[in-house]
C-alpha cells in the first residue's frame, strides 16, 4: 500500500468522518483508492477525528469547566465528540468562529444526542445547561435596550437579564460531587430544580436563585406588557390567585428582581 | 526578551504555553525555566510571544508534516524560521507525524487535500523513514541553523503498510538523521498500551542517548483507546518511564503539558511540578 495513499485515506477519514460511513458502508471504494479494508480500523478513525474535535472545543472549558470534568470522569468525551464530529461532517457544517456561537452549536447537537433516560446524560445536561446560562449572563453577555413593555403601574418588570432553567438535580450538588478526586455521580439526587439566573442592572456577577413552581411559572411570564391580573388568568388562578401572584411579585421585588416602575429595564432571556 | 540557555548541569523545566502556565508564572515566576510556545500559536496571535519579556521560549510546531508526503508551504516555512529566529529558540520541537495529505478521488468524488490541526501517527515503514530522512533535510535547509528535534507521535491505530513498531521506527530515523529527541512519555506510553508492548522493554529499544527535550502529559482511556490529554495528570506510569529515562540521559528541558484546560488546577499543577523536580533531584 503505497504511503501517500494510505496517509491520504487516512486524513482524510479524520477530517471528514462522513467518508468512513461511506468507505465502511461500501470497502470497495477503499480497496480502489489501494487500501486493504481489512487493514484499517474506521471505527478507531472516527474515534480519532472526535479527539481532534475536542481539542478544537478546548477554548470552551474555562466557561464549562464541571461539564468537561463529568465528561471526562464518565469517559465519554471521545464518543461524543465523534459523533458531533460525524453530525457536523455530514452536514458540511463550517465551525463557527466566536466561543458563544461554538457553544451553542455543540449544545444544539447535544440536546439531540443525549438520551434523557441516560443518568449520566442527563446530569451532563444539567451542566452544560447551568454553566451555559452562567456563561452567557455573565462574560458572555450583551446588554441590550428593551424598551417594549407597558409603562403602566399594575405591569410588573423583570430588572436586569433574566433566565430561567429546569434541572433533574440541583446543579450546585452535581458541582460539589464533580469537585471530588472520585466524583460520584449517584450520591448526586434525583429532584428536579428550578433556578433563576439573574443579572442585576450594573453588575457583573450573575446571582442563581431557587424558585417554586410558583416563581418559575409567574417569572416565565412577566413580559412588560402583562398586567398582574392578566399574569394571574395565564397561570390558571381565578381572583384568588390575583393576591399570591402579587404576593409572589412582593417577594421577588424584594430580591430586586422584579419592578413595576417605567425605568429601562430587560426581559426573560 | 529572555532567551533559553543550555545548562550542561542541569534539566530546566517548563510548561506548556497556555492559560494555567500563564497562572503559574503570576503565582510562582521562580519555579519555571521557561515555556514552550507552538509556532501556530504565535502565527495567529503574535502578542502571546510578549511572555518572553518574563520568561525565556522554546518554539514548538505541528506545521511541518515532517512524515508527510505534502510539504508545508514556502511562506511556512519562512514564517517558522522567522520565528524561531526572532524568539532565539535553543531548537524547534517538531512532531514526528503528518498534518497534510494530498487529495483523493473516491471514485469520482473529488475529495480535496487534507490539512488537518492535529497531527496523526504516520505509517510505520522503510518508505516513511526514507520520506522522513528526505523531509527533515529539506527543512533543516528551510528553517535556518536552529537544531530540529523530533517528537515522537502517539499510536491509537494500526496504521496500514506498517512494517514495524514504533520504537524501530525513531530509532530508524534518527539513525539516518541528526535530529535530537522530544522524547513525549505519555505518547510512549500511549503507544504502548494501543499496541499491547511493554512500555519498559520498548523504551530500552529507543536511542535514549538523543534525547534532547521530554514531555509528560495526561491520558484518558475512553471507548477501548488510550488517548492523548493534556487536561488531567500524568499518570504515575510516566513519571516511572521518566525514571528511567533520567537513569539512561539527562534531557536539557522537560516540559509538562498541561495547556488543554483553562480551568486546570493550579494545585495539581505545582504537585506535578514539585515531583517532576524532586525525581530529577533524586536521579
Amino acid at each position: 500500500m503505497s504511503l501517500a495513499r494510505v496517509q491520504a485515506v487516512m486524513a482524510a477519514g479524520i477530517e471528514q468522518p462522513r467518508l468512513l460511513l461511506r468507505w465502511r458502508a461500501q470497502p470497495e471504494r477503499l480497496r480502489a483508492l489501494g487500501v486493504d479494508p481489512a487493514e484499517i480500523d474506521l471505527d478507531v478513525l472516527a474515534k480519532f477525528s472526535g479527539l481532534g474535535v475536542k481539542v478544537r472545543h478546548n477554548p470552551l472549558r474555562a466557561h464549562y469547566p464541571l461539564s468537561f470534568r463529568l465528561m471526562s470522569a464518565t469517559a465519554m468525551e471521545i464518543a461524543m465528540f465523534a459523533a458531533y464530529a460525524e453530525f457536523r461532517s455530514i452536514r458540511r457544517l463550517t465551525w463557527a468562529s466566536t466561543l458563544p456561537d461554538r457553544a451553542r452549536d455543540l449544545l444544539d447537537f447535544l440536546d439531540g444526542w443525549l438520551d434523557p433516560a441516560d443518568r449520566i446524560h442527563a446530569r451532563l445536561r444539567d451542566a452544560l445547561r447551568y454553566e451555559d446560562a452562567i456563561a452567557r449572563l455573565g462574560p458572555w453577555h450583551v446588554a441590550t435596550d428593551d424598551d417594549d413593555f407597558v409603562d403602566a403601574p399594575d405591569v410588573p418588570r423583570l430588572r436586569g437579564a433574566v433566565q430561567l432553567c429546569e434541572f433533574g438535580c440541583d446543579p450546585r450538588a452535581l458541582a460539589a460531587a464533580l469537585h471530588a478526586s472520585a466524583p460520584d455521580l449517584g450520591a448526586v439526587p434525583d429532584e428536579p430544580h428550578a433556578l433563576c439566573f439573574w443579572r442585576a442592572p450594573g453588575a457583573e456577577e450573575v446571582t442563581v436563585l431557587d424558585l417554586d413552581a410558583l416563581g418559575f411559572h409567574l417569572l416565565a411570564r412577566i413580559d412588560g406588557r402583562r398586567s398582574v391580573p392578566a399574569l394571574a388568568r395565564s397561570l390558571g388562578g381565578g381572583r384568588g390567585a390575583t393576591a399570591a401572584v402579587r404576593a409572589a411579585l412582593a417577594t421577588l421585588a424584594g430580591f430586586g428582581l422584579v419592578q413595576r416602575s417605567a425605568t429601562p429595564g430587560a426581559r426573560c432571556a | 526578551m529572555k532567551h533559553f540557555r543550555p545548562d550542561p548541569s542541569r534539566t530546566q523545566i517548563g510548561l506548556a504555553y497556555g492559560p494555567p502556565a500563564l497562572a503559574c508564572l503570576d503565582a510562582l515566576p521562580d519555579a519555571l525555566d521557561y515555556l514552550e510556545i507552538p509556532f501556530e500559536q504565535l502565527r495567529h496571535t503574535p502578542q502571546a510571544g510578549d511572555v518572553q519579556q518574563r520568561i525565556p521560549l522554546i518554539l514548538h510546531c505541528a506545521s511541518v508534516s515532517v512524515a508527510g508526503t505534502v510539504p508545508p508551504s514556502a511562506q511556512t516555512f519562512d514564517a517558522i524560521a522567522a520565528t524561531a529566529a526572532r524568539l532565539r529558540t535553543p531548537w524547534i520541537g517538531e512532531h514526528l507525524a503528518y498534518v497534510s495529505a494530498e487529495g483523493l478521488d473516491d471514485d469520482g468524488d473529488a475529495i480535496a487535500p487534507s490539512s488537518l490541526t492535529y497531527t496523526v501517527c504516520p505509517q510505520l515503514s522503510e518508505a516513511s523513514v526514507a520520506r522522513v530522512i528526505d523531509n527533515y533535510a529539506a527543512a533543516r535547509a528551510r528553517l535556518g541553523a536552529t537544531p530540529l528535534l523530533l517528537e515522537n507521535a502517539p499510536q491509537y491505530f494500526e496504521v496500514p503498510g506498517s512494517t514495524m513498531p514504533m520504537s524501530a521506527y525513531i530509532a530508524d530515523v534518527l539513525a539516518h538523521c541528526d535530529a535530537g529527541l522530544l522524547l513525549d512519555l505519555t505518547h510512549f506510553l500511549i503507544t504502548c498500551v494501543n499496541t499491547g508492548v511493554d512500555p519498559r522493554r520498548e523504551l530500552k529499544r529507543l536511542p535514549l542517548e538523543r534525547v534532547v527535550e521530554v514531555h509528560i502529559s495526561g491520558m484518558s482511556t475512553q471507548s477501548g483507546v488510550a488517548w492523548d490529554d493534556h487536561a488531567v495528570p500524568a499518570p504515575p506510569e510516566v513519571f516511572d518511564l521518566l525514571r528511567r529515562v533520567l537513569d539512561a540521559v539527562r534531557p536539557q528541558a522537560l516540559t509538562l503539558e498541561y495547556n488543554w484546560s483553562g480551568a486546570f488546577p493550579q494545585a495539581i499543577l505545582q504537585q506535578q511540578l514539585l515531583r517532576t523536580r524532586a525525581l530529577l533531584e533524586a536521579t
